[in-house]
Parts: structure tokens; C-alpha cells; sequence
């Protein structure tokens, strides 16, 4: 049911011509923007950090234009009369029947009692009006949403997919128990709950519309090893000592430092002894043109804890909530997406891995 | 007419602006908006095509080779006039109603 929206030509075409500029920025704009910064450095000294590259790039043309198609590319998708927000709002009904059609017990817990934190009702972030939390239907726009915020990448089988195996094989024993935290529409949970049946995780969300997607999707697999859970990633309400892995994607800049140390105080409380912590999140270290880029990204799409997460001493937090052996890792969100010849636009993708001691 | 109205009704923030004049960032935006639905509309059209050609009212390419009667042809050179016509006319800055005078009104002060 969720899946029968009926075709809307002209809201196809209109998404299409957007996503097909963002490739254009992705694959063209930015090459050459990094290619006019080299020529501006020409030789003279190298900024280090991103506030001297802003200096030296703010009157740059392709760099304004850069910046302005990042920022509206995004308005498009979501706004306006062809946007996902109000495409999708015309359906309302039939998705509300979808969203709310009964699913297995285990697969939802929700809790009529839970009160959203401040910084993540202030800020609609991706630009989606009204965040990801505040329609019924939030959940199925973000997911409409998200297949094309990195348009190179097919997070259905690349991200996702990727992430749970370098997990479960940096685990390094036997794996019955995964807490994935911010799960959001559960594309992060899903590699877990249908190719792994042996496993068992738990998908913590603040946002009902997006747990209630969750759920629908994993009803839909006939999943019997997931369940969804809203709560906040610093106070799961989980079981102590009980997870072999506890991850999240995507979800630590989302929240501000103090939020993000009290995350790894409940990753650590929820791991049982040798268990692994992986955060797949971005990280941005020694080029300071892309931590220029990150943080400009980082305004214009609305998602301002960016900075404070790659500013913060993220391995002293991790120490500090009892998590050791903390590692720093470059990831692959695709194959190749790594290699030198790699010029087009990327987030920079990293892992945060740690191990609570055994 | 407006944009919709928040969701959450907590106040908007001041707009984002890339360019030294915010004119170009709304002109920019105004481009785009037109440039989406133009395609929209090509897409449309593009899609008739097809759908005539399975109904079998119009031959692939027919529309390419299209050679019109001289009616026809008549017709489509006086949309074609008019249309550049009106697209050109914005070029020369030429007012089409009447403001008031560049040394002002005084004149007009008068018992």
C-alpha cells in the first residue's frame, strides 16, 4: 500500500530535472570549484583552515553559484507546488491508512508520553518543513527524500549494507544482539533484520512517522527479529550489558556535543563487555577546503551540529564514556568512492569505532 | 499568495543568501522555478507524442517532419512574432504606462 501512490507525471519530471542539476553540481560544479580554489592558492600559502578559505573564495562566482544551488536544489525537492512535502501531502489519507495499518506487537513500541528534545524540534533539518517528526507522514517524505541526497550513492545497496558487515565483522565474535540508534525510517536496521535472521537488534527513533515507516517496512519482509523503539539515543530505556554492537548512521551531527557525550555514556552502558560502538557519521581532517565545504553544507541544509561534531574531541568522549581503542577510519560509502580519481562531490564519510572493555 | 505556513508556527529565519546582491539569489530562484517547469512541459509534450503514437493517431518522427500548409505555416509565424515580439519589447526599457514626471509633481500644485 505505501508503495501505490499513484504516477504524477509532472511531479516525476520536476524531481527528476532537480536531481539532475544536483548531479550536474555533484559530478561538474564541484571539480571545477576545487579547481578555481587550486588557482587561486596558485602559490602563494595554503589556507589551513576553513575560514581562511572562505576568505579567499567567498567572491568567487562558481563558488557562490555553488553554494546557492546546494542550498535551493534542496528547497526545490521538498517545497513548492512539484515538492515532496506537498506532492505527498495530496495523498495523506491513503498514506495514513498505510502508516497506521496493524503490524506484529514486537515490531513498534512507541511511547504517547515522549517529549522531543528542543534542538531537534528548533531546526527542520535536510530542509524539510517541519522536520522529520512533526506530520504523520514525515517518515515517507524523508524516505522519498533521502534516495537522493547523495546522488551518486544507492544507499539501498551500497551504505547500509556495507556498514553492517564491516560491523558485524569488526565485532569479532558471534553477534545475537544490535541496538541501532536514530534509525530513523530504518534503512540503517534493515540489513541487520533480513540478512541476518540470527541477530537480533532494536532500532531506536525519536520520530514516530519515521518508526511507524520502519515498522511498515519490516512487517512487509515479515521480519521476526526487529523491533522499533521510540526513545532517545542518550536514555534507550534498553537492557544494560546486553548489545554486542550498538551503531548509528548518520546521526551524530544531528545533535548537539553535550547530546552526542551522553549517547556514548548509553552506548556504553548498553554494550556488553567487548562489545563494538560504530558510528558511521562525517568527519573532516587536514583539507581545509572540505572542511570548508562540509561546514557551508552544513548552513545551507539546514544541519548545524556538523561543525561542533568534527570540532569536538570525539575520542576523549569516547574515552570519557568508557569506550577504549578508539579508532578514526576513512569509509568507503561506495565502491571506488575513495580513490584519488574520485573528484566528484562526497560527504566525508567516516567511521567512529570503539570497544567497551571486556 | 503565500508560502504555506510553517508546520511547527516557530518564526522563520532570515534569508540564506550566496550572491553580494540577494536580487540574484531571487532572480536565480525565479530562473530555476521556470527552467523545472519548462521542462515539466517538455516532458508533457514528449509524453503526448507517445501516447498518440500507440493510439496510432501520430508516426514517430512526424512531428519533426511536419511541414505545415501555408494556413497553417501563417499561424504558427504569427505566434512565433508575437511571442518574440513580447520577449524582445523587455529589452529596450520602454515604459507602457504613465509615471509621474522625472522633475516632479510641483508643477501639478497649482490653484
Amino acid at each position: 500500500m505505501l508503495d501505490d501512490i499513484p504516477v504524477h507525471r509532472p511531479f516525476d519530471a520536476f524531481q527528476s530535472f532537480v536531481l539532475d542539476c544536483k548531479l550536474f553540481w555533484t559530478r561538474q560544479m564541484f571539480p571545477e570549484l576545487r579547481r578555481r580554489y587550486e588557482d587561486r592558492v596558485g602559490d602563494g600559502p595554503r589556507p589551513q583552515t576553513a575560514a581562511e578559505v572562505e576568505a579567499l573564495m567567498h567572491d568567487d562566482t562558481t563558488c557562490q553559484f555553488f553554494g546557492w544551488f546546494e542550498r535551493h536544489q534542496q528547497r526545490m525537492k521538498y517545497s513548492g507546488r512539484h515538492g515532496l512535502a506537498v506532492h505527498y501531502a495530496q495523498h495523506r489519507e491513503a498514506l495514513r491508512r498505510a502508516l497506521s495499518a496493524p503490524v506484529p506487537e514486537r515490531l513498534l513500541q512507541l511511547d504517547p508520553d515522549f517529549r522531543q528534545p528542543e534542538y531537534y524540534t528548533s531546526i527542520d533539518i535536510h530542509q524539510h518543513p517541519g522536520g522529520v517528526w512533526s506530520d504523520e507522514i514525515a517518515g515517507y517524505v524523508y524516505e522519498r527524500g533521502a534516495k537522493s541526497t547523495a546522488p551518486l550513492l544507492n544507499k539501498a545497496e551500497s551504505l547500509h549494507h556495507r556498514l553492517t558487515d564491516e560491523a558485524l565483522r569488526r565485532a569479532g565474535r558471534p553477534v545475537r544482539r544490535v541496538a541501532d540508534l536514530g534509525c530513523g525510517f530504518g534503512g540503517s536496521t534493515r540489513p541487520f533484520y533480513t540478512d541476518h535472521p540470527e541477530v537480533e537488534v532494536v532500532g531506536v527513533e525519536l520520530s514516530e512517522p519515521c518508526l511507524r515507516l520502519a515498522a511498515q517496512r519490516a512487517a512487509e519482509e515479515q521480519a521476526r527479529n526487529v523491533t522499533f523503539r521510540q526513545a532517545d539515543a542518550a536514555e534507550t530505556g534498553l537492557d544494560a550489558e546486553a548489545y554486542d554492537i550498538v551503531t548509528s548512521t548518520m546521526v551524530l551531527h544531528e545533535m548537539p556535543p553535550s547530546h552526542i557525550r551522553k549517547v556514548l555514556r548509553e552506548s556504553s552502558r548498553l554494550l556488553a563487555p567487548g562489545g563494538l560502538s560504530i558510528h558511521l557519521d562525517f568527519l573532516v581532517r587536514d583539507d581545509p577546503f572540505r572542511t570548508f565545504i562540509h561546514y557551508g553544507h552544513s548552513q545551507r541544509n539546514n544541519e548545524p551540529f556538523m561543525p561542533p561534531l568534527n570540532e569536538m574531541d570525539i575520542l576523549a568522549a569516547h574515552r570519557d564514556a568508557g569506550l577504549e581503542a578508539v579508532e578514526i577510519v576513512p569509509f568507503e560509502e561506495f565502491p571506488g568512492s575513495l580513490a584519488p580519481g574520485n573528484s566528484a562531490w562526497r560527504f566525508p564519510w567516516t567511521l567512529i569505532i570503539a570497544r567497551k572493555a571486556a | 499568495m503565500k508560502h504555506a505556513p510553517h508546520p511547527t508556527g516557530l518564526p522563520l529565519k532570515p534569508e540564506q543568501t550566496f550572491f553580494a546582491d540577494a536580487a540574484n539569489d531571487r532572480i536565480l530562484a525565479m530562473l530555476m522555478t521556470v527552467a523545472a517547469e519548462l521542462h515539466v512541459a517538455r516532458d508533457r509534450l514528449a509524453t503526448l507524442e507517445m501516447v498518440l503514437e500507440k493510439a496510432g493517431l501520430l508516426k514517430e518522427g512526424q512531428l519533426d517532419t511536419f511541414t505545415p500548409t501555408p494556413e497553417q505555416a501563417a499561424r504558427l509565424t504569427a505566434e512565433r512574432q508575437a511571442f518574440v515580439n513580447e520577449l524582445m519589447l523587455q529589452t529596450l526599457g520602454t515604459e507602457v504606462s504613465l509615471g509621474a514626471p522625472v522633475e516632479g509633481v510641483a508643477q501639478f500644485d497649482r490653484d
